[in-house]
């Protein structure tokens, strides 16, 4: 039988803070939705999750809260493959309000993501960053992103040699 | 070809890159490979050079970018076929089986080259799923001399805009999944065996509602249908056809699931007098009503056809895009009976969510 939507369960991030929070809203990640599933008799110890900070946590409950009751991501493969398909970099307009934080926890809420198992926040981080990319020239985007240029430059040319393909059709 | 490693060479080069990438160098391949997704998926759809170079600019930017981006096949599972260099360099980086080949526009230039010729029949060979519109298709009817020993692994079919350049069926026995919008076929090609979903948008179908659903009772195997829009014709003139397109006046459909129709409550009344369905059914319907009484009309006669049918609903999803449901709650209120065995209607309001 399912639970009560009023539920409250307690986690518990790697900074020790912890939050309480409505089942169906942490139900928004599959792993902590899995983990419920697994406990058989009602627990008060909070969930631990090492992997997450409480400033983090605190951003992937704002955006849970805001998508409660929304349908998950199917399972199902040949589904998967058509949502592929849509996830193109278009964002809605909460969502887009969101993710405007500055890049180091853009990169934390899309790590936190790929750890809870939350498919939509997952593909919000990523095509943030897929927009961040658009449009820029690779010496830009290292610049963006603070990345090194670790070709040599006899590399690069060869790469660009072997890339010029992309200018015919 | 250079960057053409293994797994092994992309972490190899991770460690190094994270001591200068505080951030974006602790996102795992997996993670970037989504990112990148993004702008490959971007392209798919709206190729052009411009894109297809800055798809290829994401190589340049540094060793562990450049090998995630060769050495992902899940970047190269679908292959458009608008540029003919981009369609080769991927299919030279994709699986052996892939999972979709997609061909809008092939260049700007039309002409079909022996080249163009073996490279996309290759390609086709070895996908479970083609997407063609417009121009492609005469090019993909002059590809295939005998499309069914081509196509082994072809499962599913999209045509946009189809305008009948085939001169026999183009589809393989095999196919499971089937969707034409706005184009014209011949019924005849549709005697598929194995094919469980069928969608058909916006065609002009030239037969009666009775033969169309005769025809569909030839598919022992369709569990899923959509049909929206289709029947744009004089019914007199379709009467007029040949007498293979007559069948019986209802029939039933021993597989099927799934049914959405989006259309007027008129059409979608006469359809389903016509169907009988199996007992579990989930059926769709999207209005495009013209007035408060077709709605009405429409649940008043739904609910006296599936209850004569020996069916109840089971519930109702309301689902109007945002609008407000103009029926009244009496009206609906007949339909919220709770019984085992009965199929589960879910309504949803298309048009006019000002009412």
């Amino acid at each position: 039988m399912a639970a009560p939507a009023t539920q409250q369960i307690k986690i518990r991030c790697n900074d020790e803070k912890e939050f309480t929070v409505d089942r169906d809203v942490l139900e928004r990640s599959v792993l902590i939705k899995n983990m419920l599933e697994d406990v058989t008799e009602q627990q008060d110890a909070p969930i631990p999750l090492p992997n997450v900070s409480g400033p983090v946590m605190a951003k992937v409950l704002e955006y849970c809260t805001h998508h409660r009751g929304e349908p998950l991501p199917s399972a199902d493969t040949e589904q998967s493959q058509d949502e592929t398909r849509k996830r193109t970099t278009d964002i809605s307009e909460w969502d887009q309000k969101f993710i405007t934080v500055d890049q180091e926890m853009l990169f934390e809420i899309i790590l936190a993501a790929n750890y809870l198992d939350i498919k939509s926040l997952l593909d919000v981080g990523c095509k943030t960053v897929a927009n961040m990319i658009k449009g820029k020239t690779p010496e830009e985007i290292r610049k963006l992103f603070n990345i090194v240029n670790d070709f040599t430059p006899e590399e690069e040319a060869q790469i660009k040699k072997e890339n010029e393909w992309a200018e015919d059709r | 070809m250079r960057a053409l490693g293994t797994q092994a060479k992309i972490d190899e080069a991770s460690p190094a890159l994270e001591q200068h990438i505080p951030h974006i160098g602790q996102l795992p391949a997996e993670i970037l490979v989504l990112i990148f997704q993004c702008h490959q998926l971007d392209l798919v759809d709206h190729a052009n050079s411009e894109k297809i170079v800055q798809w290829t600019r994401l190589t340049f930017v540094c060793r562990r970018w450049e090998s995630i981006a060769f050495n992902s096949k899940a970047l190269w599972t679908i292959i458009p076929t608008h540029h003919t260099a981009y369609a080769r360099f991927a299919s030279q980086r994709s699986d052996p089986l892939l999972v979709s080949v997609i061909g809008t526009t092939w260049g700007e230039e039309y002409g079909i080259t022996e080249e163009k010729r073996i490279l996309f029949l290759s390609l086709l060979q070895r996908t479970r799923k083609v997407e063609v519109t417009n121009q492609p298709l005469q090019f993909y009817a002059e590809t295939l001399e005998n499309p069914p020993s081509e196509l082994r692994f072809l499962e599913d079919v999209h045509f946009n805009n189809l305008q009948t350049p085939f001169q026999e069926s183009p589809f393989p026995k095999s196919l499971r999944r089937l969707t034409l919008v706005s184009s014209r076929f011949e019924w005849d090609w549709l005697n598929l065996d194995h094919l469980t979903e069928l969608r058909l948008i916006s065609n002009p179908i030239s037969i009666t509602v009775s033969s169309f659903v005769g025809y569909l009772s030839q598919m022992p195997r369709l569990s899923s249908l959509e049909i929206s829009y289709i029947f744009d014709f004089d019914e007199e003139d379709a009467d007029q056809e040949s007498p293979r397109h007559k069948y019986s006046k209802s029939a039933t459909l021993i597989s099927l699931q799934e049914l959405l129709v989006k259309d007027s409550a008129s059409f979608i009344l006469e359809f389903l007098s016509y169907v009988h369905f199996k007992k579990h059914f989930t059926l769709r319907i999207e209005l495009d009503l013209d007035t408060l009484d077709d709605g009405v009309e429409l649940f008043s006669t739904l609910d006296r056809h599936l209850q004569a049918s020996g069916h109840t609903i089971q519930g109702i999803d309301l689902d109007y895009g945002g609008g407000s449901w103009i029926g009244s709650p009496t009206t609906l209120s007949c339909f919220d009976q709770s019984s085992q065995n009965s199929p589960f209607l879910c309504i949803h309001q298309q048009s006019h969510p000002g009412h």
